[in-house]
């Protein structure tokens, strides 16, 4: 799965499609064009999804920038999808004031894939790895 | 998934009208106006706050119970996820999905607590991305 950075960034950024899928009903909604963003800790998405999904409420948590300011926040379970894979029931920010999708670690750690940032083509590619065997 | 698709059929209710003072209802209007929307549209934006207003209270109150409730829970449900409604387990599960259709089938879209029952509090979310601000923006 290959996907052009966006130019809506300055510098341009790698983002990848996104669907978000609830875990209670399994209606989808997307693609949506997500940043990939590996200095943040939690996926992030706008509160339009989150009312569209009707995706339930888990809790609450502080999110602190990287200087330091602290914003409480709730999160909202629901399953995410980029291209063939599923990553079932994730907590994700819903975002109240910005209307990007924001993948973070959570998402990008959570299976074993290759994801390639071709800065100088401007292209983002996420590739599944050959399965590990066992020696 | 089919228990949570049935619940999600029954919990689908039809409209209703509600009746609200001339007062409030010429001031939703005006706001509904401005903002170039139609009034249902500004009333159903209206009722969404309200609901994820009430849904913010309540799961803040349900996380302190949860703190105060830690060190019990901890002995029953170490690194399971529980559901905390009025202050009390609900339910529980090995995993948020299972956890999530869990209350989903018994209490609808009622917001309540979905935790992982860990010995210390979840550190801080951390986010490092600093953005330039272009002039055009």
């Amino acid at each position: 799965m290959k996907q052009s950075y966006s130019t809506r960034y300055f510098p341009a950024a790698p983002v990848l499609e996104v669907k978000f899928i609830s875990t209670q009903t399994g209606e989808s909604i997307g693609p949506f064009s997500a940043l990939v963003d590996t200095g943040t800790d939690v996926t992030a998405v706008p509160m339009s999804i989150v009312q569209a999904l009707q995706a339930p409420v888990a809790r609450q948590a502080l999110v602190e920038a990287h200087w330091g300011e602290r914003l409480l926040v709730s999160l909202f379970t629901m399953d995410v999808n980029i291209g063939t894979w599923l990553w079932p029931g994730i907590d994700v920010i819903g975002d109240v004031h910005g209307r990007e999708v924001i993948l973070g670690r959570d998402v990008l750690n959570r299976l074993w894939l290759g994801l390639g940032l071709d800065g100088p083509a401007q292209i983002a590619e996420v590739a599944e790895k050959r399965s590990r065997r066992k020696p | 998934m089919k228990k949570a698709k049935e619940a999600a059929v029954q919990y689908q209710t039809e409209t209703m009208t509600v009746k609200i003072g001339a007062e409030l209802l010429e001031r939703l209007r005006q706001a509904a106006e401005w903002k170039g929307i139609t009034l249902e549209e500004a009333a159903q934006e209206a009722a969404l706050d309200y609901f994820y207003q009430y849904s913010d209270e309540k799961v803040a109150k349900e996380q302190t119970a949860f703190e105060q409730m830690r060190p019990g829970l901890l002995k029953k449900y170490r690194g399971q996820y529980v559901a905390i409604h009025n202050g009390e387990v609900v339910a529980y599960a090995s995993d948020l999905t299972a956890l999530t259709q869990k209350v989903f089938v018994r209490y609808g879209h009622t917001p309540m607590l979905r935790i992982q029952v860990t010995a210390a509090p979840l550190p801080a979310i951390k986010t490092h991305g600093l953005r330039l601000v272009r002039n055009d923006s």
